[in-house]
């Protein structure tokens, strides 16, 4: 149990229950609506209070602002902080790069007076300001510890698949590696098997891409995909938008380059969770905008929980 | 400075290009990818509205980052016309 978790279970019973914003990023939006209507439509049943983060602009990216002008990545992800601030609200992220992109800069701002005040003189532009007092949280952290992953065990339809997980870099933003083993131990609650295939760990790419699209192709994407279909499995899981940017970018370039074809569908944890709450998948829009065809997974989820 | 180093100048390093188009995309509709007719058919589909309630639907936020960015300065460095969405240096 992380200290954050003990915290929280000893505050639970006076604790008011926290209420979050949606922070939706720039790819979940516009590649992946089944994700967020998945989100938006199974956390109000499992307890979750949570409204979108509106008005919200790209996060901004970590690896290039970070490293080119501290400024801007304070200000920019600032911006869309202040907006859960102003409507009381804590902030919700699911894609692993918005959340080291607003979770850091927020931790800087709490931690550096002299940083919050220069960020504000920027935001002053546009007649806003930020306190630094909200909270960024993961997804998996609002499903396992706030949820709790035993309600969620205890609950949940088991799901008869066997997928393969794909959990990210950034998903390893903290020593003692929470949020990978809340990924992993959330998808084990609801479906038979998490399948092994040896490259769990392998970066999807995405970076790489900004110096190298051909390495990050086949050294990187390419060899996942290799990996993943030596075995049996239904469906290839992830929570990270920017990993499921670069995935399906380099499938539709694999196909129509090589002829190479990733059959093994691309999916988000949440729907999952929807399907495994009674949500059916043609309710979060499941059948469109996929890299690969998912009948015969629909197919498979609707009999598991018939 | 200048009196020890006088040969030292400030260099002009070039934007990767991958991150030009993305850099416009950001500061011109405040994300990286537009809302598209196929995409707004996905969201009714999925049960969501057409256009996502990012600056997508709020062009006020793309006003206050443009208006972020020029108070500090960053267009200019990275030779960004931010009225015409063009760099100066190819």
């Amino acid at each position: 149990m992380t200290e954050q978790t003990t915290v929280q279970a000893a505050m639970a019973p006076t604790a008011p229950k926290p209420k979050y914003a949606h922070f939706l990023g720039c790819v979940m939006p516009t590649r992946m609506p089944w994700a967020e209507s998945a989100i938006m439509k199974t956390l109000p049943r499992l307890g979750v209070d949570i409204t979108y983060l509106e008005k919200s602009t790209c996060c901004p990216r970590a690896g290039v602002w970070i490293s080119v002008d501290k400024r801007v990545w304070l200000t920019l992800a600032s911006y869309n902080l202040l907006q859960a601030e102003q409507a009381g609200r804590d902030v919700m992220v699911s894609c692993n790069g918005c959340y080291v992109t607003l979770y850091e800069a927020n931790k800087v701002l709490r931690e550096s007076p002299k940083d919050l005040e220069e960020v504000n003189q920027y935001l002053a532009a546009a007649g806003k300001h930020y306190d630094a007092n909200v909270r960024v949280r993961h997804l998996l952290e609002v499903l396992y510890e706030d949820v709790g992953i035993e309600r969620i065990r205890r609950e949940a339809k088991k799901l008869h698949i066997k997928v393969a997980i794909h959990p990210g870099c950034h998903m390893r933003i903290f020593q003692d590696g929470h949020l990978v083993r809340y990924f992993n131990e959330l998808t084990e609650a609801l479906v038979d098997e998490v399948v092994p295939y040896g490259l769990e760990r392998m970066c999807c790419g995405l970076q790489a891409n900004l110096a190298d699209r051909e390495f990050a192709t086949y050294d990187r994407a390419k060899r996942k995909f290799d990996a993943i279909q030596e075995h049996d499995v239904d469906a290839l899981v992830i929570v990270c938008s920017g990993c499921y940017d670069q995935f399906e970018r380099t499938i539709a370039s694999l196909r129509k380059k090589d002829n190479y074809n990733f059959d093994v569908p691309v999916i988000h944890l949440a729907e999952l969770l929807a399907v495994s709450y009674g949500i059916k998948p043609d309710d979060f829009g499941m059948r469109y905008m996929r890299t690969a065809p998912v009948d015969k997974l629909i197919e498979k989820l609707e009999n598991s929980v018939k | 400075m200048k009196e020890l180093y006088p040969w030292r100048r400030p260099v002009k390093i070039p934007l990767p290009s991958s991150v030009k188009p993305q850099l416009i995309r950001h500061f011109s509709i405040g994300l990286l990818y537009p809302v598209t007719e196929e995409l707004k058919e996905a969201r009714v589909k999925a049960g969501l509205d057409a256009i996502p309630p990012t600056a997508h639907r709020y062009h006020e936020a793309v006003d206050d980052i443009q208006k972020i960015v020029k108070a500090m300065g960053i267009d200019k460095k990275m030779g960004l016309d931010m009225e015409k969405m063009e760099y100066k240096f190819k």
